[in-house]
């Protein structure tokens, strides 16, 4: 054994970093992703959630195959006795995992559609659509809820969770509604 | 010492066919498992690149093995096994979802265990290598053979179809034509039936598209089920207006379908058949169909704004390069972009121009979309999707929506362009239901839960205006379709089933 070991040691140590890199590239891809991409680790804790929001998740699309760029379309919004609606707060779509929190910045998206469901809010809802972007390969393994960030124009930050979770596995991500939530 | 030279050279010719013939084999073997579908003409922009593949393994490892040419063919043999099945390893792996699968990571083990796959038949004998090689080539050959023989009767077949695929003329003026309306039979592959769309999909909307068809004068038809899920079946049983067998093989569906009794009962009548006909086209549908025996043919009116022609491989050279290494480059080449912007420009030739041509009347207007069946490249609103969604079903949906609105767009142009003292017969029907069909070698499922029944329910809807007495009513079978609307218009007395 040990004269195998010692006739093939170069063998033996290239074949075992290949297997290394095999194991350990992606999670290296992993952090390099992340670090390149709009995504933030938020570290701090967060606002409380409120009920007085709505919001809901339309899909999420591949917008590239060659990066892997994802896109989370939705529309949400919070009901304030103040009226405003976005654009008047910022909107951030918050990952929230039992490891993480991930922050993906959101722009504001036109949507005729959702006024007309909420009429009697009397609120503008014209642009209460959002949408993120994010490279697959930068979000670890994980359950994540989506939920959204508002900032209000004081500063004054608040969240609503949605009932759509995002599953990300080794390979695959996907958007799933959660049990039993409408 | 020059007759030695002489042998070794021709055992190096000799070793190198066995790795020649792994890459022959896969695309026999694949194009045999598709022979009734494809052209022939589609292997070898393929089979061309791997067998330089193949060549340039081998001569890579008889340099690293000097003066073992067995050794190094049976070691570019077991390499190029590796290169040819890695795509399929890969998507394996993918579903399996164990641990982080990448091409990067994977490609460079699997790169490792061909060189280390080789190192270890270099240690085998000249003598046994040369049996291996010998066992190795014969079964390869006899496998090649094999498929060989699978391919040869159905290319026969082929041929002998196309011969008699004899394009003929109309003689206008022979037959009084006048007072006919134009008949306009369009297909729209895949799109499922009303009940679907409410008990499964849980889409009630599709009652406003119901609708929007009655105000527009059609009569839309419940519950209508075609008696095969397959779209050569149905479109050769309609045409003929005949139960046909439903285990027939592509090419008996070919015959039946160029040469029809509806499109010959038309041309006895003074009718010009006028058709486009994706199910025949080279990129998404059946490549080896013949053309049909029409007096027009309107693929030649789709001008495709991608005007690319980069298709090195088609769609076959794509099916056998996803098996293997190259796997990983087909993100990055053009492969199958021309086939999709073709598609997506006669879908909206359809709706937008189909009724604006300038076309001999009366006229048959045969037009089959491959639409809404996969690739599912749009949104509900139009937008396109990526590649890698062309193959799942859950986007079946959203491209439905779209084609909803593709429909009214066509009848509403059609409507537009025609003489009300004279309205045309439009009759709106899919081949067969969504079915469903998964597993393409993706990775990628169909609908869960997804009852079989579903897959022949067809949309069905007619306008006749001039036809008030047509007898259609709801879970009418599809066959009847031609007898309907002859009955009708020409006083025939087809019987109905």
């Amino acid at each position: 054994m040990k004269l195998f070991v010692t006739k093939n040691l170069r063998h033996i140590v290239f074949a075992s970093l290949t297997i290394v890199f095999f194991l350990v590239s992606p999670w290296v891809q992993q952090q390099l992703a992340f670090r390149a991409s709009a995504v933030e680790n938020v570290s701090d804790p967060l606002p409380p959630i409120t009920q007085d929001a709505r919001m809901y998740v339309d899909q999420l699309r591949l917008l590239n195959v060659k990066d892997e760029m994802y896109r989370i379309d939705g529309w949400g919004f919070l009901i304030l006795d103040s009226k405003i609606a976005p654009p008047d707060y910022v909107r951030t779509i918050l990952l929230i995992s039992d490891r993480y929190v991930f922050a993906i910045p959101a722009t504001d998206i036109p949507r005729k559609d959702v006024q007309p469901v909420f009429e009697n809010l009397g609120l503008n809802l014209s642009e209460s659509g959002f949408a993120g972007e994010f490279p697959k390969n930068a979000l670890p393994k994980g359950e994540y809820t989506i939920s959204l960030l508002f900032t209000l124009p004081d500063g004054a930050q608040t969240r609503y969770d949605s009932k759509f979770d995002l599953i990300r596995t080794y390979n695959a991500i996907k958007l799933v509604k959660q049990e039993g939530k409408k | 010492m020059i007759g030695e030279q002489k042998t070794q050279s021709i055992d190096y010719l000799l070793g190198g066919l066995l790795p020649l013939f792994s890459v022959v084999f896969l695309v026999v073997f694949t194009y045999a498992t598709n022979a009734e579908i494809l052209t022939l003409s589609s292997i070898w922009g393929i089979l061309g690149v791997l067998s330089v593949i193949a060549v340039l393994v081998y001569i890579l490892w008889a340099l690293l093995l000097k003066k073992k040419p067995y050794q190094s063919a049976l070691a570019a043999f077991l390499f190029m096994i590796l290169f040819l099945i890695y795509g399929g390893v890969y998507n394996l792996l993918v579903k399996a979802d164990f641990v982080p699968i990448r091409h990067y990571n994977l490609l460079v083990l699997v790169i490792v265990l061909g060189r280390y796959l080789g190192w270890a038949v270099s240690k085998i004998s000249m003598e046994i290598s040369k049996k291996l090689w010998v066992l190795l080539i014969s079964l390869a050959g006899i496998l090649v053979l094999f498929n060989l023989a699978r391919i040869i009767p159905v290319e026969i077949q082929k041929r002998s179809q196309l011969s008699h695929a004899v394009i003929t003329q109309t003689t206008p003026g022979e037959v009084d034509t006048s007072g006919k309306p134009d008949i306009y039979w369009l297909i729209f592959d895949e799109f499922a039936g009303f009940d679907v769309m409410r008990d499964y999909f849980h889409y009630p909307e599709i009652d406003n598209f119901i609708q929007d068809l009655e105000n527009l004068g059609f009569q839309v038809v419940e519950n209508s089920h075609a008696s095969s899920y397959y779209t050569l079946h149905q479109i050769a049983t309609r045409l003929n207006y005949e139960p046909l067998p439903s285990d027939l093989n592509e090419v008996e569906y070919y015959k039946y379908i160029t040469e029809n009794k509806v499109m010959n009962e038309l041309k006895s009548r003074g009718y010009t058949s006028v058709v486009l006909d994706e199910a025949g086209s080279a990129e998404l549908g059946f490549q080896a169909k013949p053309p049909m025996n029409a007096d027009i043919h309107l693929e030649d009116y789709v001008e495709s704004t991608d005007a690319s022609s980069s298709m090195v491989f088609g769609s076959f050279g794509l099916l056998v390069a996803r098996q293997t290494m190259l796997a990983p480059l087909t993100v990055y080449y053009n492969f199958e972009n021309e086939g999709i912007a073709k598609h997506r420009d006669t879908i909206y030739f359809v709706s937008d121009e189909l009724a604006n041509l300038d076309l001999p009347e009366p006229k048959f207007v045969y037009s089959h979309l491959l639409f809404p069946h996969m690739p599912f490249m749009f949104t509900e609103n139009g937008t396109y999707l990526e590649s890698p969604y062309h193959h799942d079903w859950d986007y079946y949906l959203g491209q439905y929506k779209f084609s909803v609105k593709i429909i009214l767009r066509t009848v509403r142009s059609i409507l537009d362009e025609s003489d009300p003292q004279n309205p045309p017969i439009i009759i709106l029907q899919s081949d067969h239901g969504a079915r469903s069909l998964g597993n393409n070698g993706s990775g990628q499922g169909g609908l869960e839960n997804y009852d079989k029944e579903y897959r022949t329910s067809i949309m069905f809807a007619l306008y006749a205006p001039n036809c008030p007495e047509m007898p259609l009513r709801d879970g009418i079978d599809p066959i009847n379709t031609f007898p309907l609307v002859f009955n009708c218009l020409f006083d025939m007395d087809i019987p109905y089933q």
